[in-house]
């Protein structure tokens, strides 16, 4: 892996909790959903990863240290990994290139990660703040970034943000709406997600392969990775072509995705997303949130079913 | 438009700078991009943008240190600069409005949650 792919920037932000619910539908029934609890006590997921596709399901998602002790004795199926840090690349304005060099990259260097996902700019991942400056050092390296690029860590500086409170007239989003203002809602219908179980060792092999398909036609409109074992990684694709790579399980597919202001800040937007499809009895395949962005692949068919259901709780301009 | 102009948008939330880049491409811009306040004047001095969608929140340098230098600076001060910002009310009461005619600072600005078409409408009338 010669070439460098060219990308503009690193972003850092530390702190954060993982949690994660694998559940099986039958336990699905008497249990509220991981975003649910977190909504509900005004907990705001940085990130969220979710999969329905499989015998056992999954939630995943990030949050604020400092609300770790009000969920970590909440649910005795929750899985807790504290002192984790969410790094993202970007912009990765859909190239597989740049998704195969990452998973290439962490792969190689036998970084497991919690999860990743996608959103419109950003390639996201979780690892352990342990791996961080490792991790920022090796993207740094083999990644073609601009020579003026520092990597940018978002810091919860309390003394400082009351100062520039004082100072300027800008504070961090915090507002609830009754109808939550998007960017628009996106309808791409003849997908097909892709799904891949495989071994931790064989990442770097998997992220090869991606790299490798350098048709410029060929780009991902969504992806998501999780550990799902601390040996397996499963990795979720969505393209329009097949990427080439055999996959045991595929299916036709639908994704909506939106973006829209302060998303990543603000608590329940994602419960809000899904509540709403939910009560329409409408089945998602996968969900991936991260920054301003939400992905949501559905069953072929049911996207333009499930974009009206969203027009109840987003406003589309 | 006689020729594609150049804009700069300037947010250290990379999925704002990528929908915020689409629009303006949709409308034949030619958009330059930045995350931080520092990386904005490099791209500022290097490239001579029309226009710079400026940010006010960032690392390294916030938007009014980077509006403040470009302003002062007699080579950049022509360079129209539209700031966002969080909270729209209080912008009013700083020097930076565009209600303040000769004092002001920024060009223009336009609240958080920013309205696209909105703020392509401030665009287009700046580099009409």
């Amino acid at each position: 892996m010669t070439e460098q792919v060219k990308i503009n920037g690193i972003r850092l932000n530390k702190n954060y909790a993982q949690v994660t619910h694998a559940y099986t539908d039958r336990q699905n029934q008497s249990c509220v959903p991981l975003y649910q609890a977190l909504a509900s006590n005004g907990i705001n997921l940085v990130s969220m990863s979710l999969s329905t596709i499989d015998n056992k399901s999954f939630v995943s998602g990030t949050i604020a240290s400092k609300h770790f002790k009000q969920v970590s004795c909440q649910n005795e199926y929750w899985n807790c990994h504290t002192n984790v840090c969410t790094i993202s690349i970007y912009p990765h304005h859909y190239r597989l290139q740049p998704l195969g060099v990452l998973l290439y990259l962490l792969g190689r260097q036998k970084v497991p990660f919690q999860c990743l996902i996608s959103s419109n700019a950003m390639l996201t991942f979780v690892v352990a703040q342990t791996d961080c400056d490792a991790v920022i050092d090796i993207l740094s390296k083999n990644f073609d970034l601009p020579e003026s690029h520092v990597p940018f860590e978002q810091k919860e500086n309390e003394e400082l943000t009351q100062f520039l409170k004082k100072k300027y007239p800008e504070t961090r989003a915090t507002y609830v709406e009754k109808r939550i203002k998007t960017y628009g809602i996106t309808l791409e219908s003849d997908l097909h997600l892709w799904s891949y179980l495989f071994s931790f060792d064989q990442l770097a092999e998997y992220g090869q392969e991606i790299q490798s398909r350098k048709d410029k036609k060929d780009k991902f409109f969504f992806v998501s990775a999780v550990m799902a074992t601390p040996a397996q990684t499963h990795l979720f694709l969505v393209t329009k072509k097949s990427p080439g790579i055999p996959a045991p399980q595929a299916c036709a597919a639908e994704l909506i995705s939106f973006h829209g202001p302060h998303f990543g800040d603000r608590h329940s937007i994602i419960s809000r997303a899904l509540n709403c499809l939910s009560e329409k009895s409408i089945r998602v395949l996968q969900t991936g949130c991260t920054g301003a962005s939400i992905g949501i692949i559905l069953p072929e068919g049911k996207g333009k079913e499930a974009k009206r259901a969203l027009k109840d709780v987003f406003e589309i301009p | 438009m006689s020729e594609k102009q150049l804009i700069l948008v300037v947010d250290d939330d990379p999925d704002l700078v990528e929908a915020v880049s689409m629009k303006l491409e949709s409308l034949e811009y030619r958009v330059a991009k930045a995350y931080d306040g520092e990386e904005a004047m490099e791209k500022i001095k290097e490239e001579k943008p029309a226009l710079v969608i400026l940010d006010v929140m960032m690392p390294r340098k916030n938007g009014w240190e980077a509006c403040d230098e470009i302003k002062n600076n007699d080579d950049l001060k022509d360079i129209i600069i539209v700031m966002l910002t969080a909270v729209a009310d209080s912008v009013k009461t700083t020097s930076y409005t565009h209600h303040d005619g000769k004092t002001t600072l920024a060009d223009d600005y336009i609240a958080k949650p920013i309205d696209l078409d909105k703020l392509m409408e401030i665009v287009q009338d700046h580099c009409k």
